[in-house]
C-alpha cells in the first residue's frame, strides 16, 4: 500500500489537531496583538460561524434548493428559527443602545429587487450563497474557491456602479420598528417567520418538515454569534462588504486610483480603503469564516470527497457566476447575510423584499444548474453540450 | 491542475487560506500602520461611541 492510499482514519488525528488549535488560538491573539481586542473578538465571532456552519453544515442555498426539489422543508425551518431568535434580543438590544448599535437597515428600491432576485439564481449556480461561497472555499470545494474569486471582484465591480442602480428608484427607509414600534416590530417579525415557517410544513413531505437536533443546534449558536456581532462591533453580521472592500485593495495594489469613484471617493469608505483590513468589521468575521470551515475540514479523521468535475465550459460558468453573486449582492444592498438573515432580525423590510426576491431567482437557478454546470463524465460520454 | 481529477480537500482549503494570508500581506503592504492606542472598545455596547463601520446595507 502506498503512503497516498492510507486510510486517514487510521491516521493519528492528535497532531494534526494540535496544529489547527494553534492556527485558530494564532488567529485571534495574531490580530489581538496587531489591531486591538474588538478585531480580536470579531474574528472569534467569525471563526464560531465558521465552526458552526461547516461543523454542524448549516447553510443557505441547499435548504432554499431542498424544500423545492426534495419537499425537505428541515434546513429552511431552521434559518427561520435562527432568524427569529436573533431578532428576540436584537429588537430590544437596538432600541435600547439606539446610538451605538446599528441594525442591517436599507430601503427597497428597484434595483435591489431585481438584484436581489439575480443573486438568488446565481446563488443557485454556484451552490453558496454569500457566507456558503465562504464556508465552502474554506472547507476545500474547489467550485466554491473559484466562484469565490468572482464574487470578490463581482462585489468589487458593483461598489464602482452602484450609485447609477440607485438612481432607478428607491422608496425611503422603510423599517418595523418606524412602522409598529420596537414590540410591536419584533412581534410582526415573528409572525411572519411563523407564517413562512408554516407555509414550508406545509409543502415538506412527512419526515421532512421539523429540524433534527443538530440544526435546532446550529440556528441557537447562529443566532448567539449574530448577537456578539451586534453588540461586539455594533452591527449587524454582514458579509458583502468586506468582500467588496478586499477587491478594492487587490485593485488599488495594482495600481487602480479609486479616489475619483462616488462610492470609494466618499469619507466612509475612502477611510476603510486606507486602513487595514484588520480594522474592518466584515473583513474579520469573514476572514475567520473561511478558516473556521477550514479548521473543521481538516478536524474531520477523513475529509469529505471533492466536488465531482465539470466540463472546462462549465468552470468558466462558475467564475461568472460567482462574479453576478457578488455584482448582484452589491447592488441588492447585501446578500443572504447582510440582507435576509441581518435586515429581518433587525426590523429592515428591504430584508423581506430580498428574500421573496432572491427566492424567485433561486427557482430559476434550480432549474438552470443541471443545464448549464455538467460533470465532466456526463459530458465525455455525450451527456453535454 | 486536470480537470479530470480535481485536487482533494485538505489542498484546495489550504489554497483558500494562502489566499487569505496574501490578502492581508498585500493589504499591510498599502495600509496605514494601526495605532494600538487609537483601537476601539473592546465591545460597542456601553462604548458611548456610535458605529461607524461600514455594512453591506449602507449605500
Amino acid at each position: 500500500m502506498t503512503p497516498s492510499l492510507v486510510n486517514q482514519s487510521t491516521v493519528n488525528p492528535a497532531p494534526r489537531r494540535a496544529v489547527l488549535l494553534l492556527l485558530a488560538l494564532g488567529l485571534v491573539f495574531g490580530t489581538f496583538a496587531m489591531a486591538g481586542p474588538r478585531a480580536a473578538l470579531l474574528m472569534l465571532v467569525g471563526l464560531g460561524f465558521g465552526l458552526t456552519l461547516e461543523g454542524l453544515r448549516f447553510g443557505f442555498t441547499g435548504p432554499w434548493r431542498n424544500i423545492v426539489t426534495e419537499r425537505d422543508g428541515r434546513g429552511l425551518v431552521a434559518q427561520f428559527l435562527a432568524i427569529g431568535l436573533t431578532a428576540v434580543f436584537a429588537f430590544p438590544l437596538l432600541a435600547s443602545f439606539p446610538t451605538e448599535l446599528n441594525g442591517a437597515h436599507a430601503p427597497v428600491g428597484i434595483a435591489m429587487i431585481v438584484a436581489a432576485f439575480v443573486f438568488g439564481m446565481a446563488m443557485q449556480l454556484v451552490m453558496g450563497c454569500g457566507s456558503g461561497t465562504l464556508v465552502n472555499a474554506g472547507s476545500g470545494n474547489a467550485i466554491a474557491l473559484v466562484a469565490l474569486l468572482g464574487f470578490i471582484a463581482g462585489s468589487f465591480f458593483g461598489t464602482l456602479h452602484l450609485g447609477w442602480w440607485q438612481s432607478f428608484g428607491v422608496l425611503p427607509l422603510i423599517t418595523l420598528q418606524d412602522q409598529f414600534g420596537s414590540g410591536g416590530g419584533l412581534v410582526v417579525t415573528l409572525l411572519g417567520l411563523g407564517a413562512l415557517a408554516m407555509l414550508v410544513l406545509r409543502r415538506a413531505a412527512p419526515g421532512k418538515r421539523l429540524p433534527p437536533r443538530r440544526l435546532l443546534l446550529a440556528a441557537a449558536l447562529i443566532a448567539g454569534l449574530a448577537i456578539l456581532n451586534l453588540v461586539i462591533a455594533g452591527q449587524s453580521w454582514g458579509v458583502v462588504y468586506g468582500l467588496g472592500l478586499w477587491g478594492a485593495k487587490l485593485a488599488t495594489a495594482a495600481g487602480a486610483d479609486l479616489a475619483g469613484n462616488a462610492f470609494w471617493g466618499a469619507p466612509a469608505h475612502a477611510e476603510r480603503l486606507v486602513q487595514s483590513l484588520l480594522t474592518d468589521v466584515t473583513s474579520l468575521t469573514n476572514i475567520g469564516l473561511i478558516a473556521g470551515a477550514f479548521v473543521v475540514m481538516r478536524w474531520r479523521a477523513e475529509p469529505d470527497p471533492q466536488v465531482a468535475p465539470i466540463t472546462a465550459r462549465s468552470w468558466t460558468i462558475v467564475l461568472v457566476a460567482g462574479l453576478v453573486l457578488g455584482y448582484s449582492a452589491r447592488v441588492a444592498l447585501g446578500c443572504n447575510v447582510g440582507a435576509f438573515f441581518s435586515g429581518v432580525s433587525t426590523g429592515s423590510l428591504h430584508g423581506w423584499v430580498w428574500f421573496v426576491a432572491a427566492f424567485g431567482g433561486s427557482l430559476l437557478g434550480i432549474r438552470l444548474r443541471p443545464r448549464l454546470l455538467l460533470p465532466l463524465v456526463a459530458a465525455s460520454q455525450g451527456g453535454g453540450r | 491542475m486536470s480537470l479530470t481529477k480535481l485536487p482533494g480537500r485538505p489542498l484546495v482549503g489550504s489554497l483558500s487560506m494562502v489566499f487569505v494570508l496574501v490578502l492581508l500581506l498585500v493589504d499591510h503592504g498599502q495600509s496605514r500602520p494601526i495605532n494600538p492606542y487609537q483601537a476601539p472598545a473592546p465591545v460597542a455596547l456601553g462604548s458611548g461611541v456610535a458605529p461607524t463601520a461600514a455594512h453591506c446595507t449602507a449605500p
